[in-house]
């Protein structure tokens, strides 16, 4: 009996280094795999547009665009569910005659954390058809030709796969279509003067909301130029707005060429 | 940063899509992309499937009930994607030798033993024969088990059968592949005591 018992112990330590030796065997025949920078730099893209279009089931499939142009217009797209409303047209109209001459762009985006600090996440320039953005991690060049993706800050420049479709998608949103469409949705918005926010000297600041909805957007606008000056995100915490993301955003100015050069930027 | 991939996680993930797509971007793609990979060869297809499977994930996330962890969800998702790969390349699951250079991959290896070496090397090319003989669904629960490191719950949980049918399961795999490769995983002397 005791012969059996010590049999037994015997055969399950036998099993067990087998198991463990076939187990290492397996790891040494699977070798851990590391994706390219380039699939990272792809992928991140694609996730990032994702992510942009998760937010709401009305985004519309033509509207798949960098994560940073996307904040821009989160909501944005929430005016298209809205019902017709009184709106401002006559500033929304400026607005949008405003931004169908701009040429170049410069966006800055702005992490507002709860206790009020800002926390820069990315930015991005246009310039007649090309974007660049920059973010933590990686640049990126959007041309109709194809993107270029270089992780940060000194990486190889990658000419990524996705570069017909997004380059396509990307030039669906320079500032003058934007402001298109800007007009389009604002339709269904009401547009609120927001009198005490403290803007630049010569500028107005309006928020753009929708019924029952918890967030607005807030834009101030150059009163002389009608182009925009920041945009803001704001979220209704305890039945007050509050700040999100801040987007300065600098119209119509100088934006290098070798931005949008992979090489000479890079 | 969010917690999603905390690992062993149950919670559900309540970051924004932009974290979460960050998350996925980051520790998701080299969990699955190293999934992948075990099991499908040629690299482009390694990289699309590993894209494919990580925008389905993303796209998931509201419907991710949060109760068991969130590596045993992506590789359930990456399970179900590569079946239909499968399927659709009408082959069965691809083969292929070890590559060459495997030596300079074999983590630990005793590079100034040759013997030891080539010992090593002949038992990780015998143990993917092995693997790549068996049925599908054996071969998946010992890649889970040994590579991925999942307990038979978790394993449960990616192919859709309970723990009591993936330790049976189990059994069988591990059966099976001991009488195709027996005395490759054994000491010298246990193998003379077996004789």
């Amino acid at each position: 009996m005791s012969r059996d018992r010590s049999s037994l112990s015997e055969g399950a330590a036998a099993d067990e280094r087998w198991d463990q030796s076939f187990g290492d065997a397996v790891r040494d025949a699977y070798p851990d795999a590391e994706p390219s920078d380039e699939l990272r730099a792809r992928i991140r893209l694609r996730l990032s547009q994702q992510a942009a279009t998760g937010r709401s089931r009305i985004w519309h499939p033509a509207l798949r665009f960098s994560l940073a142009a996307a904040a821009l217009l989160v909501l944005l797209l929430f005016l298209i569910l809205a019902p017709p409303r009184s709106v401002d047209a006559g500033l929304l109209d400026r607005i949008v005659e405003a931004m169908a001459r701009v040429r170049t762009g410069h966006l800055v985006f702005m992490r507002i954390t709860d206790d009020g600090r800002m926390v820069y996440e990315r930015q991005l320039w246009y310039r007649e058809g090309l974007w660049r953005t920059e973010d933590e991690r990686f640049n990126a060049i959007h041309t109709p030709e194809g993107v270029w993706v270089q992780r940060r800050p000194s990486g190889r420049w990658i000419r990524s796969k996705e570069k017909s479709r997004l380059g396509n998608d990307l030039s669906e949103l320079a500032p003058a279509v934007l402001g298109r469409k800007f007009q389009e949705w604002g339709r269904g918005a009401q547009v609120r003067h927001l009198e005490n926010w403290g803007g630049p000297p010569g500028s107005v600041t309006v928020a753009v909301e929708l019924h029952d909805e918890p967030e607005r957007l807030v834009l101030t606008v150059d009163r002389v130029t009608n182009l925009l000056i920041s945009v803001e995100f704001q979220s209704r915490r305890n039945g007050k707005w509050q700040s999100t993301t801040r987007v300065k955003v600098e119209l119509g100015k100088p934006v290098s060429a070798g931005l949008f050069r992979p090489v000479e930027s890079g | 940063m969010i917690q999603f991939f905390r690992k062993r996680t149950h919670q559900k993930p309540s970051a924004t899509p932009e974290a979460l797509a960050e998350e996925l971007a980051t520790r998701g793609l080299d969990l699955v992309y190293r999934y992948v990979s075990r099991r499908v060869t040629r690299r482009e297809d390694v990289e699309d499937l590993t894209s494919e499977i990580l925008l389905q994930a993303a796209a998931q996330v509201p419907r991710f009930r949060g109760d068991g962890p969130v590596e045993a969800w992506l590789y359930r998702i990456a399970q179900r994607t590569l079946a239909g790969f499968f399927r659709r390349s009408r082959s069965r699951r691809e083969t292929s030798p070890l590559l060459p250079g495997l030596e300079e991959a074999l983590p630990g290896a005793p590079r100034d033993d040759p013997a030891r070496m080539a010992l090593q090397r002949e038992r990780a090319q015998k143990a993917r024969e092995i693997l790549e003989a068996l049925p599908a669904d054996q071969r998946e629960v010992l890649l889970l088990k040994y590579l991925e490191g999942l307990s038979q719950e978790e394993i449960g949980r990616v192919i859709g059968r309970s723990p009591a049918a993936v330790n049976s399961l189990l059994q069988r795999a591990r059966k099976a592949a001991r009488q195709r490769g027996e005395s490759y995983f054994l000491a010298p002397d246990e193998q003379e005591v077996r004789r």
